[in-house]
Order: structure tokens, then C-alpha cells, then sequence
């Protein structure tokens, strides 16, 4: 522990002493060397006998251990959490014997340097985060806050769990200018300039200080060196040896690493520089390593790395993410190709994508001398993790060419499975029209051979690309095809595909439910998540179509608790996106930007569910004036606008013309819907035609469209403006039914549908009522509310303040849930809440002070 | 003519808020509010400066720098902290002739 662990960290490690017995998830962010671990060192220090501590980090590898901190936690435990553990169980496995293993004692879990996690860990930590709150163990979180961009990992699911778990965030500040000139005191070194070039980060100052030279030096890296450098001969030769292993250096690893040198193990021990652990030894801080590895010369370092995977070898279990790590290091090319497949088959297994396509790359650097069968295999593995993790470029690239390696084998199943693989590929990115070409090609191909569970695969490939044009006929002649086949096979997966094609054109073109319903049982029934995920999908996300949105709610709970559960992010992006639509649609704005904007945050969430997910962004900024609109708009449309998918069409193109009207720029209302009207007619997609040529009309287009449309869009072509926002309350879509009233004739209706806008918080709608009002010579038009009275009252949300008005209406919190669409724990959630911002110590005193507050007759 | 750079995935914004507090008490409150609802939400938003604005009648207004991952994060902490909101514009560009001169009062 460094000198300066305890300054000014006073009123953290008072708010962590807090948190002990607490199940609450403790989150400690700093900057790198910004003093996280010495913070959770002095609150470990300070815990009352009996209480144990479990610790876990994750590694500075460039491609971590997956599960890595929580190996670390199941090694100390042993028992069903080592089990689970190390038999290589998923997150979704881990999660029940790890609570079962934090129930047993007092227990505090910390988990350090997440910014590093892998994606299995990140799981592992979102599941856990929805259990934290039933357990009397706290877990602290660190990470480094300032190496944590827009679209990093960790920051999703941080967005996650801030939403569904108890969390407490302490931030450590740098240290001021009084505590610098404190540490610098004893040292006679120049305080003002040590302040200066540390700028009060405590691992420089730390690091300057013991370096004890002359002058401060200007870097870390700098500080760290002139630290080492004044270490005798033998001891830097270790702190060398053990630079190049992470996260730590056994024991028995540093003998052949460094040879006699150990020796010199319990000077660098003294001078602060390594700290022993359980295992072996470290840095005192990964600064000071990466800083010392830096400094190596090449000929060293790819000693030191040889050497490692050797000691390694030697070891009975191997563990494949360091050996891979340290064969890459050494350029050892058979050594990598021996551990980095067999590191990501692992990490794959795991859930951990990202991880696994890393590992297939690193080994695909090394494959010049493997044969084509051999890097065809790889090639395949990694295109399907470069996919599962959004990287759709890199994953074309590797399918296209691990197709070449099957032909080059001759090998043509192997070829037909790839080119089904390959029109997957082809129609994520927008690319239909091959994705059509390529996929009947790979069921060419495949018919040539005695039939099995690829051409059945490939059928269903066929058929799905039919469902995405909402074509019946052709999606129902694949999965017929491939339904014959299941049958000869007997094959669930061909099977539950098949069907699940038929029930989502069945849902989309006529609302029928049959078969989602069917497919959906008989996937899980099966257990085959990724069709059951898909499945879930198509029982919401048709919805908008007709907003029948009553019967999705069924299923958007169980749908994203069984895609959370199982770490399904992909199908679970769909489901969010799905929600954020439907709760836009409803007028719930606040809660459709919270759900959409993790979407679009997620670098691996697919185009579909992306383009809506940017549509309901955008929107919901024209709808209130917000900046931004258009990057949220023009980037969905770029999603959707060549990919002859009206699924992904459709929301940017009604958000668009929404936008331009709200804007003022009417005019370009009928150029901007023109392709996707032709389409939605083309499809007969009735309810999109009539969305599309409502917005035509509030534009100025004139036309007649020849079909009979749904209501209430019909109601709003015919100039109904009464029977159409009826239509539109029946519907639960406020806002839809605040701009018909906006078109009556006589003036108290809209000057109650601007009211009504307003206090939807759509300032540009409004203002174009306002001045419609105007213009008919009405000279007192209302103003608005005064701002101050527009926030939301005793600090609560505005979803808070929505359930406040269920609870002072007397609903139990099952009800409520139902209302509101939520989950009855996040319900109790905001219930706890409202009545601690309130004060309150019953659900009748809450009443009381809401009616007090003009919250239960305001909504 | 100075640009921040957008590796942190935040951009900048203005708020305004116009006679939102009757003292200039109420605003000091709510900056207090304003800091501690920070912390939920530290990735998406941070707060680099404010004007305040002496307002008609005695009230008080402001306007405030902030970097920010998005208008809603700029939303939702608004709502957090329970302060006011007529307008969020975007920032795209900055010209500093001089530091902002400080006044504080009282």
C-alpha cells in the first residue's frame, strides 16, 4: 500500500464502511493509478474478524481469461461455484452457485479493474447485479473511468445495472494540490512542481517521491524507471521477468523465468514495487508493469515470453489464454496454433464472443502453414464469433474466405453450410439481393448430396430471407421444404426454424399468433435458446403494426428475462428496441429513450433492431426540440433504406417525415416517404400505408390512396378528426390523439390538444397548434406553463410520479406492474423509493402527500 | 477557435433555463442537487460551467455548459435534480477571445 492511500479518501471510505452487510453493488471508478485498490485495501483492512473477503481481477491480457475474476473468487471457495467454474459453465450457470456461495457467510466480494472484463465476466456481473439486492454481501466494483469510450462494454452494462440493480457509485478525485505538497513534505521535493506534473494523480506521486531523484520526473512511465533503476542488477532482472506475466507470477513460473534472480524477490518486495498475493507475485500497479514490460529490449522480451510458455508446458492443466497470450509474444507460430483455437472454442463456450473471435484471429495470424481443411474450420469459427459480436464486416471477410478453403478441399457440404453462412452475412449488412442469389445457391449446392440437417438449414435460410421481404408464398414454400425434411431427420432445430418463419409472417400480415406460440414452446421445450430468443422476438415485435400492443405486453418480461438470463444480447437488443417503440408509442417517452438508447450504445446490436432503435431516438428529440435528430435518423435510414426490408424501413421513414414536419420543412415530407410508401403498397402493409400518407397529407401532398386503410388512419385521410382521436385513445397513443384534435374546427378542442401537447413535453407540435391558432385571428392563446412548475414534484421521476398516481389510487404493486407495463420487483423498486423521497412511511401517507402535490389528479 | 475532442463519445451542450428560481437561494439548492445527481450518471454527463442569469421580478435563470453523451442524459439528469428546462442547444464550436470572466453573487 502506498503512502498516499489514505489521503483525502476520507468520505469514501466512510461511504464504503456503510455498505458492509448491505447487498448493494458498489461501483469505484478512478482514473488509471487514480487509487482504487488502496481505497478497497483500506476497507478490507478495517473489517470486522469473521467477515470474509473473496477478490477477483480481471487481467491487462490483450484477450482476457474469460470468467477471469470470478475463476479467481471459485479458486478460494472451491466447492459448486470451482465446479461450475472450471467444468466451464456459462454466466447463466455460474450465477446460482455463486449467491448460493455468498449466502453461506458474511462475505464481501470484490471484483477489480472490470474496464478489462471479458464479455462472459460482464454477464456474469449483469446477472449478479439483479440479485445483489437479496443478499447481505456488498460487491465492489472497480474500473478506470477514463478509459472507457462511448461504445466500451463495460459502459453498457453499467447503463444496465444502474437501471435494474442497487448500485452506489463513489468516484475517486485526484488529489489536491494541499495533499501533494503533504505527501511532498517529508521528501523536500518541490511540492508546486510534483503538483504539476502529477496533476494529484496518487500512483505518480507516489512513484515521483520513491524515485527520489533530483527532479520530478515528466511521466509515469519515467517515474516508474527511475524507481527500478535504482534497484541492484538482479532485482531489476526480476521485476523484468515478472513484467511480462499477468496478472500475476507464480512462484513457481519465476524460478524458470528469472532463474537465480528470484533471490532478489524479497527486495523488490521491500521496495514496494511488487506485492505478494495468494499465488505468486505482482505490480504494485499495472502503470508500474506496463511501463517495465515497455522498457524491455525485443531479444529480452521474447526471452522472457519463451520461457514462460515453456513453464507453462511443463504444468499439468495448461491454462489456453496465457499459453496463446505468451506463444504470440514468443512468435512461436505452432505454440499458437496449439492453444489460441482451443482458447476460443473455450471462450465461446462461455458466451464470451468477443474474446473467441480474438483468439481465432490471433490464430489465424499463425495458420500460413496450416492446411486449407484446417483454416476453412478456423475461418468458419471465427466468422460466427466476429458476427455474435456485430463486427459484420470482419465476419464476411472470414466467411468468404473460409468458403474458398471448403472448395479448395473439395469439401461440399462443408461449402453449402458456409454459403448459407455467407447470405446470413450478406442480408445483415442490406445487401438482399445477393443474400437471395447466394442462399438458393447453397441449397444448389446441398441438394446434390444425401440430405441432411445443412439443406434443411438452408431451406430455412431461403424461407427467412422471404420473411424479411414479407413475402408469405415464398417464406411458406422454404419452410414447408424444410419441414418435410425435419421430419425424414428428425430434427428440432430445422424444425422450430421453419415454423418460426411461418408464425412471424402469419403474426405480420394478419395478426395471427398460432404459430409464433407454437414455435416459441416448442424451442424451449427443446432448449434451443437462440431459435427460442428469435421466437420471443416474434411475439412483440410486430406490434407497432396496429399497435396491438396489449398482447405483446404478455411477453416483453418473460422475453427479456430469458434473453438476459441466458446472455442472448442479441435477441434481447431486439426486445428493447421493441419496448422502446411501443413505450414511444404510448406516450412514455422518458422510459422508450431509456430502453433505446443501451441499444443503440451496443456496438453488437445488429442493423433491425439498431435502425429502430435510432428511429425512436430521433423522434422522440423532434418531438420535444432536442439537438441531434438528424445523426439518429440519417443513420437508421442508412441502415434500412437499401435493404428492401420494410421492417427496418418503416421506422426511420415515418420518423423522418415526422421531423421535417415538426421542423418546418414540409415540403420534403413526399420525397422522404416516397420509397417507402411504394414498398409498404407493394406489401400491402396497410397500417404503414396509412401512417405514411397521414404524414403526406399533414405535409400538403394531395392524393387518394386506392385501399381500404386501418383505422384510425383512415379516419384522419377522411378529415375525421373526432373519430379519429377517439381512435387513437382507444389505442393509448396520446400524442397521435393530441394532433386530430389539433385539426378541429372550433377553438376550445384545440386549444385543449395543445394543452395536451405541452404537456407531453412536444414543444414544436405545440408551437405549430399555437400558431395555427393564431392565424385564425385567436388572439389569447394560452401560454405555457411556467418552466418551474413543469418539473416533476418532491424530486421523483416522471415514471415515479406515474406510479405515485396508481398507488394514491389504491392498486397493489402486481396491478400496477401490469399498467405500467414493468416487472412487479422494479415496481417495488420505485414504490421504496417514492415513499423514501417523500417521506412517507405507508402507501397511504404516499397518497396523502401525492394528492397534497396535485400528483394523483394530474395524470 | 478551440474543438474538444470526442474520444470520451460526449458532445457538447447548452441548457437554458429561464426564470426558473424566485431567490437566488432556490438556485443555490438546486445546484447542490445538480452536483450530487452527477454521480448516478458520471459516463454521460458532466458539467463544465454556468451563467446565471439575474431575471425579472428578482428571479434567476441559468445557463449552463455541459459535455454530454446525449440530450436525454442531459434530460434525465435534469429530472434527477429537479431542475427546469425550456431548451437543450447543441454546441458544436467554440470561440474563446478571452477566459470567461469570473463573477460571483451574492
Amino acid at each position: 500500500m502506498g503512502p498516499t492511500a489514505l489521503l483525502e479518501r476520507d468520505s469514501q471510505l466512510e461511504a464504503l464502511r456503510a455498505e458492509q452487510g448491505r447487498g448493494r453493488l458498489v461501483l469505484v471508478a478512478a482514473e488509471a493509478g487514480g487509487g482504487k485498490t488502496a481505497l478497497v485495501q483500506a476497507f478490507l483492512a478495517g473489517l470486522p474478524r469473521g467477515v470474509r473477503v473473496l477478490q477477483g481481477a480481471c487481467d491487462a491480457l490483450f484477450t482476457p481469461r474469460p470468467l477471469g475474476p470470478f475463476a479467481d473468487v471459485a479458486h478460494a471457495t472451491g466447492g459448486e461455484l470451482a465446479q461450475a467454474v472450471e467444468g466451464g459453465a456459462r454466466p447463466h450457470e455460474v450465477i446460482g452457485p455463486l449467491v448460493d456461495e455468498l449466502r453461506t457467510k458474511p462475505t464481501v466480494l470484490v471484483l477489480e479493474d472490470l474496464h478489462w472484463a471479458d464479455e462472459s465476466t460482464l454477464d456474469l456481473l449483469r446477472l449478479l447485479g439483479r440479485r445483489v439486492e437479496g443478499l447481505d454481501a456488498p460487491v465492489l466494483v472497480t474500473y478506470r473511468d477514463d478509459e472507457l469510450g462511448p461504445a466500451h462494454p463495460l459502459r453498457i452494462v453499467l447503463g444496465d445495472l444502474e437501471s435494474t440493480a442497487d448500485t452506489l457509485r463513489l468516484r475517486l478525485p485526484s488529489l489536491s494540490a494541499e495533499a501533494v505538497g503533504e505527501l511532498a513534505q517529508p521528501h523536500g521535493a518541490d511540492a508546486a512542481d510534483l503538483y504539476a506534473k502529477t496533476a494529484g494523480n496518487p500512483f505518480f506521486v507516489t512513484e515521483a517521491l520513491a524515485g527520489g531523484g533530483e527532479a520530478v520526473p515528466v511521466t509515469v512511465r519515467d517515474a516508474v524507471l527511475a524507481r527500478a533503476g535504482r534497484l541492484e542488477s538482479r532485482a531489476r532482472s526480476l521485476l523484468e521477468a515478472v513484467a511480462i506475466v499477468t496478472p500475476q507470477a507464480e512462484l513457481w513460473l519465476l524460478e524458470r523465468l528469472a532463474g537465480d534472480s528470484v533471490d532478489a524477490l524479497d527486495t523488490c518486495l521491500a521496495s514496494g514495487m511488487l506485492t505478494s498475493h495468494e499465488n505468486g507475485v505482482a505490480f504494485r500497479h499495472e502503470l508500474a508493469r506496463r511501463a517495465v514490460e515497455e522498457s524491455l529490449s525485443p531479444a529480452r522480451r521474447l526471452d522472457l515470453h519463451r520461457r514462460a510458455l515453456g513453464a507453462l508446458e511443463s504444468q499439468g492443466t495448461i491454462d489456453l489464454s496465457r499459453a496463446a497470450h505468451h506463444a504470440e509474444a514468443a512468435g512461436d507460430a505452432d505454440a499458437v496454433l496449439r492453444y489460441a483455437p482451443s482458447a476460443g472454442d473455450y471462450a465461446s463456450e462461455l458466451g464470451a464472443s468477443r474474446e473467441a473471435a480474438a483468439q481465432y484471429g490471433r490464430a489465424l495470424r499463425f495458420s500460413d502453414a496450416l492446411g486449407a481443411e484446417a483454416r476453412g474450420d478456423l475461418l468458419e469459427r471465427r466468422a460466427y464469433a466476429c458476427y455474435l459480436v456485430g463486427e459484420f464486416d470482419e465476419a464476411l471477410a472470414a466467411q468468404e474466405q473460409a468458403l474458398e478453403c471448403h472448395r479448395q478441399v473439395g469439401d461440399t457440404r462443408a461449402e453449402g453450410d458456409s454459403l448459407r453462412s455467407l447470405s446470413r452475412l450478406l442480408r445483415y449488412v442490406g445487401r438482399a439481393e445477393e443474400a437471395m442469389r447466394v442462399g438458393e445457391h447453397a441449397v444448389a449446392v446441398l441438394e446434390t448430396l444425401p440430405e441432411g440437417r445443412e439443406l434443411g438449414l438452408a431451406y430455412c435460410n431461403v424461407s427467412h430471407l422471404h420473411q424479411h421481404l414479407e413475402d408469405e408464398e415464398g417464406t411458406r414454400a422454404g419452410a414447408s421444404r424444410a419441414l418435410e425434411l425435419a421430419e425424414r431427420l428428425d430434427n428440432d432445430e430445422v424444425r422450430v426454424y421453419a415454423l418460426t418463419n411461418i408464425g412471424n409472417v402469419e403474426r405480420l400480415k394478419r395478426g395471427e399468433t398460432e404459430n409464433v406460440e407454437l414455435s416459441l414452446e416448442l424451442a424451449l421445450r427443446a432448449g434451443l435458446e437462440e431459435h427460442a430468443g428469435r421466437a420471443f422476438v416474434a411475439t412483440t415485435w410486430w406490434s407497432p403494426r396496429g399497435r396491438s400492443y396489449a398482447e405483446a405486453d404478455r411477453y416483453f418480461e418473460p422475453a427479456l428475462e430469458y434473453c438476459t438470463e441466458r446472455g442472448l444480447d442479441h435477441w434481447r437488443n431486439f426486445i428493447l428496441a421493441g419496448r422502446a417503440r411501443a413505450q414511444l408509442d404510448r406516450g412514455h417517452w422518458d422510459d422508450a429513450v431509456a430502453r433505446a438508447a443501451p441499444v443503440v450504445r451496443d456496438r453488437r446490436t445488429s442493423p433491425v433492431p439498431r435502425a429502430t432503435a435510432l428511429a425512436v431516438l430521433g423522434l422522440v428529440r423532434a418531438r420535444r426540440g432536442d439537438p441531434d435528430v438528424w445523426p439518429a435518423l440519417d443513420e437508421a435510414w442508412a441502415l434500412a433504406s437499401t435493404t428492401g426490408e420494410l421492417q427496418r424501413i418503416e421506422p426511420p421513414a415515418a420518423a423522418r417525415a415526422e421531423a421535417l414536419w415538426l421542423q418546418g420543412r414540409a415540403g420534403e415530407v413526399a420525397e422522404a416517404t416516397e420509397p417507402a410508401l411504394s414498398l409498404a403498397l407493394e406489401r400491402e402493409a396497410w397500417w404503414i400505408v396509412g401512417e405514411l400518407a397521414c404524414w403526406r397529407r399533414r405535409a400538403g401532398v394531395e392524393e387518394e390512396i386506392a385501399a381500404e386503410l386501418p383505422e384510425p388512419w383512415a379516419a384522419e385521410l377522411a378529415g375525421d378528426w373526432r373519430r379519429a382521436a377517439e381512435g387513437w385513445e382507444r389505442l393509448d397513443g396520446p400524442y397521435e390523439a393530441a394532433l386530430a384534435r389539433a385539426a378541429a374546427n372550433d377553438e376550445e378542442t384545440v386549444k385543449g390538444a395543445l394543452e395536451q401537447l405541452r404537456q407531453l413535453g412536444a414543444q414544436p407540435a405545440a408551437a405549430i397548434v399555437a400558431r395555427r391558432l393564431r392565424k385564425r385571428g385567436i388572439r389569447k392563446v394560452p401560454r405555457g406553463p411556467r418552466p418551474a412548475t413543469r418539473a416533476n414534484p418532491a424530486g421523483l421521476t416522471s415514471r415515479q410520479v406515474e406510479v405515485l398516481a396508481l398507488v394514491s389510487e389504491g392498486l397493489p404493486n402486481s396491478e400496477i406492474a401490469e399498467r405500467l407495463v414493468l416487472s412487479e420487483r422494479t415496481v417495488d423498486h420505485h414504490v421504496s423509493a417514492i415513499l423514501g423521497k417523500l417521506g412517507a412511511h405507508t402507501r397511504v401517507e404516499a397518497a396523502a402527500a401525492a394528492r397534497r402535490l396535485g400528483v394523483a389528479q394530474d395524470r | 477557435m478551440n474543438t474538444a475532442a470526442e474520444s470520451d463519445g460526449m458532445r457538447t451542450y447548452l441548457v437554458v433555463r429561464r426564470r426558473a428560481w424566485p431567490a437566488i437561494e432556490d438556485l443555490r439548492e438546486a445546484a447542490k442537487r445538480a452536483e450530487s445527481a452527477l454521480e448516478h450518471t458520471p459516463e454521460d454527463v458532466r458539467w463544465i460551467r454556468s451563467y446565471l442569469l439575474a431575471e425579472s421580478e428578482g428571479s434567476w435563470g441559468t445557463v449552463c455548459v455541459y459535455r454530454a453523451t446525449s440530450p436525454e442524459a442531459l434530460r434525465a439528469h435534469s429530472g434527477l435534480a429537479r431542475l427546469p428546462l425550456d431548451e437543450i442547444v447543441a454546441l458544436p464550436e467554440t470561440l474563446v477571445l478571452e477566459p470567461d470572466p469570473v463573477e460571483s453573487a451574492a
